[in-house]
C-alpha cells in the first residue's frame, strides 16, 4: 500500500518534469515555413465582419494597368537576339531601369486596402516594430534584383507590433497613400498608417 | 477554514528547518529563472536601442551579424576597410541623404576609438529617433579635439580641456601609445545607454594624423612626426571602417543595398540594421533557450525538493494528521491542508526570490554597465515574467496536490495505530 502511493507521487512528478519543459518553456521557433521567394497565398474575394471596410487587394493591383516595361523594346525581336549582342545588353539594362522607376498606381492613392506580405523591420524599440517594409516574397533574393518601388509598402503600424520578426507573413490594413516619382523625395512609393496588422494565416477568409 | 489555515501555519513553524532551507531553494531557483530571463530582454532591448534612423550599414564584405556587431556596437574586429573614393561614391548617391563614415582600430583605457565627421553629431540617433546631445561642450573642431561619451567621462573622471593619449589597436592599457600626439576633450556626449556612452570620437584626419609615421606596421625608432607638423601633411582619409547611410526615402533602401551590394570597384555589404540585429537574435537565440531551459529545470528541481520534503514530512505527521481526523476534519480538510502548505511556500519562495533579484540587480547595476555595457534596468517585475511567475504558481499548484493526495488517503486507524 506504502509502495503504491509512493509510486503515484513519483510519478505524478515525473510526469511534472516532463510535461514541463515542452508546455511552460516551448518558445516560439526561428524556423519559417517559406523557402526564399514564396508568395502568399490570396483569394480574391471580400472577408465579412470588421475587415469588410477594406478592400483585398493583391500585389498586382499596385501596378498600373497598362504599364509595361517591355514597351521601350517592341520593335526589338528579343528572340532573334545573341546574349552577346550589344543591343540586348542594352535592352536588358533598359528594362532594369524601368523597373527602378516603376510607376504607381494613382487610382490607389487614398484607397482603403487589405494585403498580406512579409514584414522587413526598420525600426525596433524595445522589441516593439514601430516602421516596416511590407515585400510580396519571402526572403531576400540575391539572384534578381530587389522588387521594384511599386511593389514596397512602407508602413507605420498605428499600434507598434509586438512578437514579430523580420519575414513574418501578416495582413495589414490601411488607408494607402501613393507618392509619384516626381516628388522630393525621389523614387515613387506607398505608404500607408496601418490601422491593423494581424498575422497571416492561410486558411483565412 | 479560517483554523485550518491557522492549524497549517503554526505546522508549518514547527518544521521551519526543512521548510525554510526548501524555501530558499525555491527562492533562489525562481531568482535564477527571472534573472536570465531579465539579462536576455535587457540586453535585447539595449542592443536594439543602440541605432535608429539608420537604413544601411555599409563596410567590407563579410557577415552581416559581423558588420552590425563592429560597426554599430564596436565589438570585435573588422575585416577589412574601405576605400574613400567608395565612401564619396555613396555619399554622392541622389538616394543618399545623409552618410556617418567611422573608422575603428584604435583605443584609449580599452574604450574604443571612433574616427568620424560631424555628421555624427548631427544624424547619428538611438532610442526612439532621439538626436545626440552634448552635456558638455561641443562638437570637435580642431585636428587634436576629442568628444568622449558619458561613461568615459565617467569611468576616468575626465573634464573639457583634459589632454589624454590614445593607444594603437585594442589593448587594455596599450604598451604602444599615440603619446606624441596628445588629443583635447572638447566635448563630452549626454548618457544615452548605447556604445555611444563608451565611445571616444576624433576626427577621421586625427586617425590619419596618428598613424602618419606608422606606415610600416609599428613604430619606426628614431623617425617621428611631431604634433605641430603634421598640419603639413595630406590628412584626407584614405579608408574607412564603415558607413552609415540614411535613405532620402526607406522604401528605395532594397534598391541602394543592391547597389552597395554590386558596386564594382570592391566588394562591399549593405545591411538593414532591423534585419541583421534578428539574424543575431537567431543565432544567439539557441543559447538563450538553452539557458532558460536549464534555469526552467531548476526551479522543476526546486518544486520537486520541495515535494519530497513535504512527503517525508507526511510519516513523521502520521498522528498529527490522524488527531486532526479524530477531533473532526474530514479527509478533505486534510487535503486542502497539505496543499495549502505547498503553494503557501512556492508563493512566499516566489517573492524572496524576486525580492532578492531586484535587490541583487539594484546593487549590481553599475558593475554590469562598467564591465559589459550591459543596461539592465532594476525592476521589481514586469509583465512579461508575470507568465513565467504564473507558470511556476501553477506547476507547483500541481505539484503540492501529490503530498495532499497521499494525505488523503491515509485512513484514521492508520495514524492512531502504533507500529512497531
Amino acid at each position: 500500500m506504502q509502495s503504491k502511493r509512493a509510486f503515484y507521487s513519483i510519478g505524478l512528478m515525473l510526469l511534472l518534469i516532463v510535461v514541463q519543459p515542452t508546455t511552460a518553456f516551448s518558445v516560439p521557433t526561428i524556423v519559417s515555413d517559406y523557402k526564399v521567394g514564396d508568395r502568399l497565398q490570396q483569394q480574391q474575394q471580400h472577408s465579412s465582419g470588421a475587415k469588410s471596410t477594406f478592400k483585398q487587394v493583391t500585389w498586382d493591383d499596385l501596378v498600373p494597368k497598362g504599364w509595361d516595361p517591355m514597351k521601350g523594346f517592341k520593335k526589338l525581336n528579343l528572340s532573334k537576339l545573341k546574349d552577346s549582342d550589344p543591343r540586348a545588353q542594352e535592352a536588358l539594362q533598359q528594362m532594369r531601369e524601368a523597373w527602378n522607376n516603376a510607376p504607381v498606381e494613382p487610382k490607389m492613392d487614398g484607397a482603403r486596402i487589405r494585403i498580406p506580405g512579409f514584414i522587413v523591420p526598420l525600426e525596433v524599440v524595445r522589441h516593439q516594430i514601430t516602421e516596416f517594409l511590407l515585400v510580396p516574397y519571402f526572403g531576400g533574393c540575391i539572384h534578381v534584383p530587389p522588387p521594384p518601388s511599386n511593389q514596397i509598402i512602407h508602413v507605420f503600424p498605428m499600434k507598434p507590433l509586438t512578437d514579430m520578426q523580420s519575414m513574418d507573413a501578416v495582413w495589414i490594413s490601411g488607408k494607402l497613400e501613393t507618392y509619384p516619382s516626381d516628388t522630393s523625395m525621389g523614387s515613387a512609393s506607398y505608404r500607408m498608417k496601418a490601422e491593423v496588422v494581424e498575422p497571416y494565416k492561410p486558411d483565412e477568409n | 477554514m479560517k483554523y485550518l489555515l491557522a492549524l497549517a501555519v503554526r505546522s508549518a513553524w514547527n518544521r521551519k528547518l526543512t521548510l525554510g532551507l526548501t524555501l530558499m531553494s525555491i527562492a533562489l531557483s525562481v531568482a535564477l529563472l527571472i534573472g536570465v530571463e531579465r539579462v536576455r530582454q535587457d540586453a535585447q532591448d539595449s542592443f536594439s536601442q543602440s541605432v535608429s534612423g539608420t537604413d544601411l550599414v555599409v563596410g567590407a564584405r563579410t557577415s552581416p551579424v559581423q558588420l552590425m556587431l563592429y560597426a554599430v556596437f564596436h565589438i570585435g574586429d573588422a575585416t577589412n576597410n574601405i576605400h574613400w573614393q567608395t565612401y564619396k561614391d555613396i555619399a554622392a548617391n541622389p538616394a543618399v541623404a545623409w552618410t556617418i563614415p567611422v573608422s575603428m582600430g584604435d583605443s584609449h583605457h580599452g574604450f574604443p576609438v571612433v574616427g568620424t565627421t560631424t555628421d555624427y553629431f548631427e544624424h547619428f540617433h538611438y532610442g526612439e529617433s532621439q538626436p545626440l546631445t552634448f552635456s558638455d561642450g561641443k562638437p570637435f573642431s580642431g585636428l587634436f579635439d576629442a568628444v568622449i561619451g558619458a561613461e568615459v567621462a565617467q569611468q576616468l573622471g575626465y573634464h573639457l580641456g583634459d589632454r589624454i593619449t590614445l593607444s594603437h589597436g585594442m589593448g587594455g592599457i596599450g604598451l604602444t601609445e599615440h603619446a606624441d600626439k596628445p588629443f583635447t576633450v572638447v566635448g563630452i556626449l549626454a548618457r544615452t545607454g548605447t556604445p555611444v556612452d563608451r565611445t571616444v570620437h576624433v576626427s577621421l584626419e586625427a586617425i590619419e594624423a596618428i598613424h602618419l609615421d606608422w606606415q610600416g606596421g609599428a613604430k619606426i625608432p628614431g623617425f617621428s612626426i611631431p604634433a605641430e607638423y603634421v598640419g603639413k601633411f595630406d590628412l584626407t582619409p584614405k579608408e574607412v571602417t564603415a558607413i552609415l547611410v540614411g535613405l532620402q526615402s526607406r522604401a528605395g533602401v532594397f534598391r541602394m543595398q543592391r547597389y552597395v551590394n554590386e558596386y564594382h570597384a570592391e566588394p562591399l555589404l549593405a545591411v538593414l540594421p532591423g534585419v541583421a540585429l534578428d539574424q543575431l537574435w537567431q543565432v544567439v537565440g539557441v543559447a538563450e533557450r538553452a539557458l532558460l531551459a536549464v534555469s526552467g529545470m531548476v526551479v522543476v528541481v526546486g518544486l520537486c525538493g520541495l515535494v519530497a520534503v513535504i512527503l517525508a514530512s507526511l510519516n513523521e505527521r502520521r498522528r498529527e494528521l490522524a488527531i486532526l481526523r479524530s477531533v473532526g476534519a474530514r479527509p478533505m480538510d486534510v487535503f486542502l491542508l497539505l496543499s495549502a502548505e505547498g503553494l503557501f511556500i512556492t508563493l512566499s519562495g516566489t517573492l524572496i526570490g524576486m525580492a532578492l533579484l531586484t535587490a541583487l540587480t539594484a546593487s549590481l547595476v553599475p558593475l554590469i554597465q562598467s564591465h559589459y555595457g550591459l543596461t539592465i534596468i532594476p525592476r521589481f517585475i514586469s509583465y512579461d515574467e508575470l507568465g513565467l511567475l504564473g507558470i511556476v504558481m501553477g506547476v507547483s499548484l500541481l505539484a503540492s496536490l501529490a503530498p495532499g493526495y497521499s494525505a488523503y488517503k491515509l485512513s484514521l486507524s492508520d495514524g492512531l495505530t502504533p507500529r512497531i
